[in-house]
């Protein structure tokens, strides 16, 4: 782990069953929100396994599009899994990236922020990396009050093992995710026209076995106090949780909501 | 690598420019007297990962 980041990472398709496949139903009313025009070089700030940077390409005619990540392994994989040649991938720090300044036309952060210790530093340098006049915009769970599926873990696990408790604090108690911290943020950066509004999307699962197989994975906050068990303690805590999920009906599929934190603002000329 | 990288690419401490060495496969900072490692063709644009140039390859650079 790098202190730029609380986020364990561990390999592509770990985070794809934990994250990347709600990133990628999240990036559509994220570019609604945070919008896309001809031409423009864009950039993905912690692009993860590439979804947002994948979908700015599929849906705008944005000449390049340009992610970055911590995390080489996600890299990786975004670049095996998405072959638009206007696509570029590369491994750097989201506060202190290696792009001169004033070089993009819209800079774009999904689902990042909120693992940054120093989030401010990432904003700045979102900032120096945009031309004046960009539009710069972020997401970031609402773990706390709008994560169903999350809470559902976190909530049950917490009543069996304190431990949990502890986690659960310092997963819903992260930078930028109280409210109107997004926007202050970006206002204390100097941004221009700041709007915030909460995005939406719905977490489906298949079966239980669906939802729970990110815990049993390496990637995330969940998987990674998962590890942290022994077996009698998992047992438990995953029977109490499938009885959550299950709520006295037959296993099948279940929808949860989840709700994210956009801001976006102009630099100014 | 992507020609689209090297051309945009900075050092991330310095912001300034690079210089390829396609043989070491890096991307040489004079100024921060670092080389970052280029791992099959994605850069990795860290200071921790960066490799300390020698004085004899700082003053060549």
């Amino acid at each position: 782990m790098n202190a730029s980041s609380t986020f364990v990472a561990a390999d592509g398709e770990g985070y794809e069953l934990n994250m990347g496949r709600w990133s990628r139903r999240l990036a559509l009313p994220f570019l609604d929100f945070a919008g896309t025009a001809e031409g423009e070089r864009v950039l993905d700030v912690g692009c993860g396994t590439g979804h947002l940077a994948a979908t700015v390409a599929a849906v705008s005619r944005a000449s390049e599009v340009h992610g970055v990540d911590l995390a080489p392994v996600y890299v990786e994989y975004a670049r095996r899994h998405h072959a638009d040649p206007r696509l570029v991938f590369g491994v750097g720090d989201a506060c202190s990236l290696a792009y001169p300044d004033d070089a993009f036309d819209r800079v774009l952060s999904l689902l990042v922020l909120h693992f940054v210790p120093r989030a401010e530093e990432a904003i700045a340098e979102m900032r120096r990396v945009a031309r004046p006049g960009a539009v710069v915009g972020a997401a970031v769970w609402d773990a706390r009050g709008g994560w169903v599926a999350n809470r559902l873990f976190f909530d049950t696990a917490s009543v069996l093992d304190p431990k949990a408790g502890e986690r659960r604090a310092r997963n819903y108690t992260r930078p930028l995710t109280r409210p109107g911290e997004l926007a202050a943020a970006w206002r204390a950066a100097g941004f221009r026209d700041v709007t915030e509004r909460s995005l939406c999307i719905r977490m489906d699962f298949t079966s239980f076995a669906d939802y729970w197989a990110p815990y049993l994975g390496n990637d995330g906050p969940g998987a990674e106090y998962v590890r942290t068990l022994d077996e009698a303690m998992r047992a438990r805590i995953e029977g109490a949780v499938k009885a959550a999920y299950l709520d006295g009906e037959a296993d099948g599929v279940r929808s949860f909501a989840a709700l994210a934190y956009a801001v976006k603002g102009t630099v100014p000329p | 690598m992507d020609p689209k990288l090297l051309e945009i690419l900075v050092c991330p401490v310095t912001k300034g420019p690079l210089v390829y060495d396609r043989e070491k496969q890096e991307l040489v900072s004079k100024a921060a007297r670092l080389a970052y490692p280029i791992r099959d063709g994605i850069p990795v644009m860290l200071e921790d990962e960066a490799r300390k140039l020698t004085p004899e390859e700082a003053e060549r650079a």
